[in-house]
């Protein structure tokens, strides 16, 4: 059992990746942060047992199952309104497209950097779920990004980057 | 495509890292520890 200062201090180092996580998920930042303030009091009200390699993929599955089970009742689909000039907006917008589940599992491999074991465990489902989740993903992305940048009223194409170092 | 892809998505992911703890989580977590301390005090 973790002392509550402990699990706190692990649960203040975690708010960063759970923001981005619930970026990805709400697409929307103001959203995001609701997400996390009721995932951290849910997480604090039974979180005393917690071991600390536990924390993160424990603190990503308490805040995945919020998003799906209740707030995602309570709000509109996070599918609108993302449209905005900025690159990552643009991004965020194609992002929206895929089915919930492969943008989840795309976000938490390829943005998180977790292990598929980790992804898997925090949503709950086979590695080999989480690998063919995020091959359809990638697959889809682009598709639609390639049709983006073909598209001659687009003012800002996806470049295309050649030296992508790091987790690929 | 699949480098943009990586590229792009941990711009997005790193864009909100970057941005540390906002103040209204940090305060979260210190009302949050101090109601507990108090009631098992």
């Amino acid at each position: 059992m973790m002392a509550n200062d402990a699990l706190q201090k692990e649960i203040l180092q975690n708010i960063p990746p759970l923001r981005a996580f619930a970026a990805s998920l709400t697409g929307n930042l103001s959203r995001a942060d609701d997400l996390v303030e009721e995932t951290l009091m849910r997480a604090m009200a039974d979180g005393t047992s917690r071991d600390a390699d536990d924390v993160q993929a424990w603190l990503f599955g308490v805040l995945r199952n919020h998003f799906y089970s209740d707030y995602r009742k309570r709000r509109r689909d996070t599918d609108e309104a993302r449209q905005g000039g900025g690159e990552t907006e643009q991004f965020n917008a194609t992002l929206s497209k895929l089915p919930a589940e492969q943008r989840e599992a795309l976000i938490l491999v390829a943005g998180s950097g977790l292990a598929y074991e980790e992804v898997a465990k925090i949503c709950g489902c086979a590695v080999g779920t989480i690998k063919s989740r995020v091959n359809r993903a990638r697959n889809r992305l682009s598709q639609l990004m390639s049709s983006k940048s073909q598209d001659p009223n687009s003012d800002r194409p996806f470049r295309p980057v050649m030296a992508a170092g790091g987790r690929y | 495509m699949r480098a943009e892809i990586g590229r792009q998505i941990r711009a997005m992911y790193d864009e909100v890292l970057n941005q540390g703890v906002p103040s209204r989580f940090s305060d979260l977590l210190t009302r949050m520890d101090g109601h507990s301390n108090r009631a098992s005090a």
